[in-house]
């Protein structure tokens, strides 16, 4: 029998720094997963306040509705991001794959993040629907600003795993 | 063998409620295409500045659900004689209750991009606005459509109670 040799020093820190970053993109992916959870927390307590305050009318839009959509929206991209869903890909060592779960649930955040404005746009300038929720304007804004930064880590180049846009 | 009137009767409003949903799923399917050519038409129509909604992006939230939807009231659509119909009778009024009370807010969604459109742009594209009241109907259409199923189903559990 033929005595393995042992790898080389190259080939030992490929090896180290492949796992360094896989575990920084789970870390990253982890982190945006719970400022998600935390972000449809509040996005549902703002539909509340605004259901309270917003006066209906037929006709014109339900900003508390609107609220209750994102909120979907981004409990899906979670439940997407859960490690459960990436360890299927992960086991196969599919590095594309993953880069393609976290691509798509970025360009998810990027609508949650225009519905998020159209909303706050309303609430800025029409009292007509938005009645008086500019606290509640201030906060959704301030879950813009950071869905941003969710936006950015979920780049799989930011994660360094495989480029999948063409 | 002789077939118990109430299973046969049962098992005939399932074939039809089977059919119903089969027509909300192409209805759906359609106005996600709906939702696709607005969404591209948003996008192409205007420069959105960097303080302005992106409203192109609101349909794909809109598109994301119609697409869940669509993919929910699949296994609706497939009954067989096997079926027990009191289970799909439940299973349907739950499944399509849920998807209608998922549906209300994307009308709110599309109205607050015809709001915007009609209200803050004041050179608006002729087309945006009927391709965003289509898109709008559409969806109602669709609660609409989900609320007839739900309201046939509970003829039929009614009809099965009292016969």
């Amino acid at each position: 029998m033929k005595k393995r040799s042992p790898p080389s020093s190259r080939a030992k820190s490929d090896s180290a720094s492949a796992v360094i970053s896989h575990v920084r993109a789970a870390q990253l992916i982890e982190a945006v997963k719970i400022y998600i959870e935390s972000a449809s927390v509040i996005i549902d307590e703002q539909a509340g306040l605004i259901d309270e305050r917003a006066k209906r009318a037929p006709d014109k839009p339900d900003l508390g509705a609107c609220c209750r959509l994102v909120r979907w929206a981004l409990v899906a991209t979670g439940n997407a991001l859960q490690p459960e869903s990436l360890y299927a890909v992960r086991t196969n060592n599919d590095r594309r794959a993953v880069a393609a779960i976290c691509d798509e649930q970025r360009r998810h955040l990027l609508w949650c993040r225009a519905s998020l404005d159209a909303i706050c746009r309303m609430l800025r300038t029409d009292s007509s629907v938005s009645g008086r929720s500019e606290d509640e304007r201030l906060a959704l804004a301030a879950i813009i600003a950071d869905l941003d930064q969710s936006i950015v880590l979920l780049d799989p180049a930011v994660l360094r795993l495989s480029p999948v846009r063409g | 063998m002789m077939q118990d009137p109430t299973t046969e009767m049962a098992s005939l409003d399932a074939l039809i409620a089977s059919e119903i949903i089969e027509d909300c799923r192409a209805h759906v399917a359609s106005i996600t295409e709906l939702a696709d050519i607005t969404a591209r038409a948003l996008r192409e129509c205007y420069e959105y500045e960097d303080d302005e909604p992106q409203l192109w992006q609101c349909c794909g939230v809109v598109r994301q659900l119609l697409m869940q939807v669509h993919a929910t009231l699949e296994p609706l659509g497939i009954v067989s004689q096997e079926t027990d119909p009191h289970a799909l009778a439940m299973r349907i009024e739950k499944t399509c209750e849920e998807q209608r009370r998922m549906l209300r807010p994307a009308v709110h969604v599309v109205r607050a991009g015809i709001y915007i459109v009609e209200n803050f742009e004041p050179n608006h594209n002729d087309q945006v606005v009927p391709a965003l009241r289509d898109l709008e109907k559409g969806i109602s259409m669709v609660i609409d459509g989900l609320g007839m199923v739900i309201q046939g189903v509970l003829t039929q559990k009614q009809r099965v109670i009292a016969g």
